[in-house]
């Protein structure tokens, strides 16, 4: 596809998520609805990953770029907020080292669980193949 | 000189310098607490307060580029479409993680705003400061709290996820790319989700998960909380 045209492919699904957000009230903002769709259209193959290559890449290549304008609104800090400013900036950024090291952890923990079990059941399989194998060789003999 | 600053050119200009030298001083020297947005966000708010430039002003240009949020996280699907398979295959883990980090984040706020004595509005304001902006805000209003003291809690969590995820996760040995992804996309929003980028596509595709995933729990279980407390 060429580059108007994958735009507009990304700009119709960005409207198609306002759309369900605004008018028909899905309770998650019109962008998040929006990167929805386009996976619901990926894995149903309606389009294909490399049709929109040109417009995803440069998005993703860049995407700390799109955020820098709304980061500046910190400039505009209320005098309520002004006065506690240092005690709020501490407080959200030990929350969110705390926030990452638990979430991180709880996701691994479980994660390594899971592979453990299925390595288990992989290997109690195995064995039963084995098992049964020789079985059968042990009655030719 | 008014007409120029009002013009949408100078904070598009503005914008792209400034976010350009951050990438060229982030990438020279390679700590990761040099992170773009950051040097590029210091230099910019800087910038207008020396020479006394108001916000309106920038954001003539700025919004322009606030506009492309809205293609640039549609566009997250496309890495967590080539991690399907991780997603299918780890959904259990996955999930129980980002209700573990939401809920972390709620409780650190609620225990320590009560333990130091903080104002109740500004521990309404701070409860959603995981979740992504849009989600964020309307959480915020919904309970009590002021939107743009959130909005503030929610760009500094991000920038901080956006620096610090590297080290948080060597410090205690998250190794796991799944796993990763998840912690930076439930505690840092999109924000967090560039730096999950940049680590590799596994992490992005789940921190990009981990953005509405965390926004829609939080947004559910944050009044439930609140009263139950009550």
């Amino acid at each position: 596809m060429r580059i108007p045209l994958q735009l507009a492919v990304i700009f119709a699904i960005c409207v198609a998520g306002e759309i369900l957000h605004r008018i028909v009230g899905v309770p998650l903002p019109g962008n998040i609805i929006g990167m929805v769709l386009l996976l619901v259209l990926l894995c149903l193959k309606v389009l294909k990953p490399e049709q929109i290559s040109g417009v995803s890449s440069f998005f993703l290549n860049h995407l700390a770029l799109f955020f820098l304008p709304p980061s500046i609104a910190i400039m505009a800090v209320g005098d309520e907020v002004l006065s506690q400013w240092p005690l709020l900036l501490f407080l959200c950024v030990a929350f969110t080292l705390v926030t990452i090291a638990i979430g991180g952890r709880c996701t691994q923990f479980l994660i390594r669980k899971q592979e453990y079990r299925e390595n288990l059941a992989l290997r109690a399989e195995r064995l039963a193949k084995r098992a049964s194998r020789s079985e059968i060789n042990g009655g030719k003999k | 000189m008014n007409a120029i600053i009002n013009s949408p050119l100078f904070g598009i200009l503005l914008t792209l310098v400034a976010f350009e030298i951050g990438v060229t001083i982030s990438k020279k020297f390679k700590y990761s607490f040099l992170n773009p947005l950051l040097i590029a966000n210091i230099l910019i708010v800087g910038f207008l307060l020396l020479t006394g430039i108001s916000l309106e002003s920038y954001n003539v240009g700025g919004d322009y580029i606030s506009v492309m949020l809205s293609p640039a996280t549609v566009v997250l699907a496309v890495p967590l479409y080539r991690q399907i398979s991780k997603l299918t295959q780890f959904w259990k883990p996955i999930l129980a993680g980002i209700i573990a980090g939401s809920l972390t984040s709620l409780a650190c706020v609620i225990a320590v705003s009560k333990l130091i004595g903080l104002s109740e509005t500004l521990m309404l304001s701070l409860l959603p400061k995981s979740i992504t902006i849009p989600m964020g805000s309307v959480v915020s209003e919904q309970i009590g709290g002021i939107p743009p003291v959130t909005i503030i809690a929610i760009t500094i969590t991000g920038i901080t996820g956006a620096v610090a995820a590297p080290a948080v996760c060597r410090f205690c040995r998250i190794k796991h790319k799944v796993a990763q992804g998840i912690a930076i996309g439930t505690a840092s929003h999109a924000l967090g989700t560039t730096k999950a980028m940049e680590m590799g596509e596994i992490q992005g595709a789940m921190s990009s998960l981990s953005i509405g995933l965390a926004g829609l729990f939080t947004a559910i279980v944050t009044p439930i909380i609140l009263n139950l407390m009550a």
